[in-house]
């Protein structure tokens, strides 16, 4: 879209690449833009983000049975499951020190990020707790959506 | 808005509560629950006494892992969070949340499930 300031008015007029018009306040014109300047920071950020998750799961690759990135309205949960079914404490605590590194790094701050770390269940319960979000990735042995 | 001293008394309870449910493992999964709530009250028991609240999980725990005066808080408080959203929604294929966290933690699963 290409905007352009017209007249005395406080309108935009929009043309888009085919040649369609359409006008609109000068201050949404600013939103859109904004938005459209946010969404390329934001795609930005989550390539970064995803790049030092799979670095995290790839260091881990030995306890770790499956890992799914979920987006949901709480931003992007990363769900690891564990190979054992006990439940490893310690490895939790790994799991926090990655959630506090992310919420605090300036190159993530447009994607609010969660961590859950689940003992190793079946493929049915595992799909279920999965369901009230989107699997948008899956790494080391999580099976494909 | 709550306030501080409605807090620590519902902190207090959901305490009372968790213990009674963990004697003689009654419930795992509800008990953890709510230690998690009795965590939350404490959380909010600390930001009313400065006159603040949140309304939600999701804003209240990006404040703590964010904030580094309340990190140290987020520490204890996360395993808690998770540890009730495990309890809440892992079930087995068979059983109950309750079997799976018994499982998790090596307490004993009855038979009768």
């Amino acid at each position: 879209m290409v905007p352009l300031i017209e007249d005395e008015h406080d309108d935009v007029q929009v043309i888009r690449l085919g040649g369609d018009r359409f006008v609109t306040t000068a201050q949404q014109a600013i939103n859109y833009l904004s938005l459209a300047g946010r969404a390329v920071a934001f795609q930005q950020q989550l390539k970064e983000l995803l790049n030092r998750i799979y670095q995290w799961v790839d260091d881990r690759k030995q306890k770790i049975a499956a890992a799914y990135i979920v987006s949901g309205g709480d931003g992007i949960t990363l769900v690891v499951v564990q190979r054992v079914v006990s439940f490893d404490f310690a490895f939790e605590e790994e799991l926090t020190e990655l959630d506090i590194e992310v919420a605090n790094n300036e190159a993530f701050q447009l994607i609010p990020f969660n961590t859950l770390l689940i003992p190793n269940v079946g493929d049915t319960v595992l799909k279920s707790f999965l369901s009230s979000g989107q699997i948008v990735q899956h790494r080391v042995n999580a099976e494909q959506e | 808005m709550p306030n501080k001293n409605s807090d620590l008394c519902t902190a207090r309870e959901n305490r009372e509560l968790a213990i009674f449910l963990s004697e003689d493992e009654r419930s795992i999964a509800w008990s953890v629950t709510a230690a998690c709530y009795s965590g939350l009250h404490l959380i909010e028991a600390a930001f009313a006494h400065i006159g603040e609240h949140c309304d939600e999980h999701s804003q209240r725990n990006a404040r703590l892992k964010k904030e580094q005066s309340l990190q140290r808080l987020w520490r204890h408080y996360r395993p808690l969070y998770d540890a009730s959203l495990r309890a809440r929604y892992l079930t087995t294929d068979n059983g109950s949340a309750e079997d799976q966290i018994r499982l998790s933690v090596g307490a004993e699963v009855p038979a009768n499930n």
